[in-house]
């Protein structure tokens, strides 16, 4: 069975990996200019959430995501989503990163900002089924797309912590889709040696993990 | 030009070639720019520190911050607007750490960027399934008693541990205890320093 196929690049949790680099250095000046630039792109209206920028970052695919560092990686979805968005081309991006500027088409007016829903079209969030103390069990399905929910909880029981409250669903935000209605998120704990049959620590050291709603069953 | 040198050389590219074009197309203006850089990078694990030290020092204080860290925040001047951040203290049973195995969440409005360790693979894969054994690569062993809580930051909230105020910090300011407190304490993977001396 070709399970190692099934996990996404970026759902890393539980992986062997070796020893945590300690060599804390200064950022780059372009990754500190990177920052503020992320930060803008976000606000600028356009519609472009976190979790599209996380998306990109996700399909990088093998080889990619672990070559390149972290604000690498952080860059690329940023110029994505404004592909992605039509805010910039590729052809512009080629051009100005070959510094070879194509004004003409650059200048272009700037595109009305999407129009955030009206306040009658706002659904209702879902109504919240679990309360702090509740027994659930984590789905145990595969899906594509951007998800939340680390594979390594998947069909794991464990206790609600504490509702969290309504958000806009992010496996709908990183597509562009505005996620609505909001749906429930949780905090879950579970039992660390009831993640990992091979758990050497402490049996009763935790993991609390943010789950939402539509990812939990009850289970008594 | 090695292949190596050609990737970094691309994102610096890619990254100014972004600025140029958003600032032609009116996303925002250089200026506007320019001050978003200043006060992002001007944050620090500095303002976490100051949260820490008036927890110490006020149980008050401490109970809201504890209730709602954005709000407790805001309440000392740290402008972070709505943050949903969920502060976890360590007590004589407990050890919280925070992780993010999906990405790198991690409270910048407040804190930052975080350290390289914090979006490390090694760490992101690891401190969910030997939390011990990573602690210890940073210096850090926990007595017996105490339990490892490691907090999988993978939605919308965002978390900081408030660590043990450190054994003969009494009589000591609220300067002088914040100093105390390094970025690694305030995700757990280490201690806050023992006063007048080297990371205990």
């Amino acid at each position: 069975m070709k399970r190692i196929s099934l996990r996404a690049v970026h759902d890393v949790g539980g992986l062997p990996s070796g020893p945590v680099p300690r060599d804390e250095h200064a950022e780059e000046e372009w990754a500190l200019r990177k920052n503020g630039l992320r930060q803008l792109v976000i606000r600028s209206g356009r519609g472009i959430t976190l979790d599209e920028l996380r998306r990109h970052v996700e399909q990088l695919g093998h080889g990619s995501y672990e070559a390149l560092e972290y604000s690498e990686r952080a860059m690329h979805a940023v110029a994505m989503a404004l592909i992605e968005h039509g805010v910039i081309t590729i052809e512009e991006l080629a051009a100005f990163v070959a510094s070879a500027p194509h004004p003409g088409s650059a200048s272009a007016a700037a595109m009305p900002p999407k129009a955030a829903p009206s306040a009658s079209s706002v659904p209702s969030p879902v109504t919240p089924l679990f309360q702090a103390g509740d027994q659930v069990r984590v789905k145990h399905v595969i899906v594509p797309g951007h998800v939340r929910t680390p594979l390594y909880c998947r069909g794991k029981v464990g206790t609600v912590e504490r509702f969290c409250g309504t958000f806009a669903n992010p496996e709908e935000l990183a597509y562009g889709r505005p996620g609505l209605p909001k749906v429930p998120l949780y905090r879950v704990r579970f039992l660390s040696r009831g993640l990992w049959e091979d758990y050497r620590e402490k049996q009763d050291d935790v993991v609390e993990i943010e789950i939402f709603q539509h990812w939990l069953e009850p289970h008594r | 030009m090695n292949q190596d040198e050609d990737v970094k050389g691309y994102y610096r590219r890619m990254q100014s070639a972004v600025e140029e074009l958003l600032i032609l197309k009116g996303l925002f203006s250089r200026a506007e720019l320019e001050k978003e850089i200043t006060s992002f990078n001007s944050r620090s694990y500095v303002r976490g520190a100051l949260m820490v030290a008036r927890a110490w020092l006020d149980p008050e204080y401490k109970d809201r911050m504890l209730a709602d860290g954005g709000g407790a925040a805001n309440e000392i001047g740290l402008g972070v607007g709505k943050l949903p951040l969920i502060v976890v203290e360590n007590t004589a049973s407990v050890h919280n750490v925070i992780v993010c195995t999906l990405c790198s969440c991690y409270p910048r409005s407040l804190l930052g960027m975080p350290p390289h360790w914090y979006v490390s693979t090694e760490y992101r894969s690891r401190v969910v399934r030997e939390p011990r054994a990573v602690l210890a690569e940073f210096g850090t062993s926990l007595p017996d008693p105490i339990d490892i809580r490691v907090h999988d930051s993978t939605a919308d909230m965002r978390y900081m541990v408030l660590p043990l105020r450190p054994p003969s910090s009494e009589g000591l300011s609220e300067e002088e205890l914040a100093a105390l407190v390094t970025c690694d304490s305030l995700m757990g993977v280490s201690q806050p320093r023992a006063p007048g001396g080297a990371p205990r």
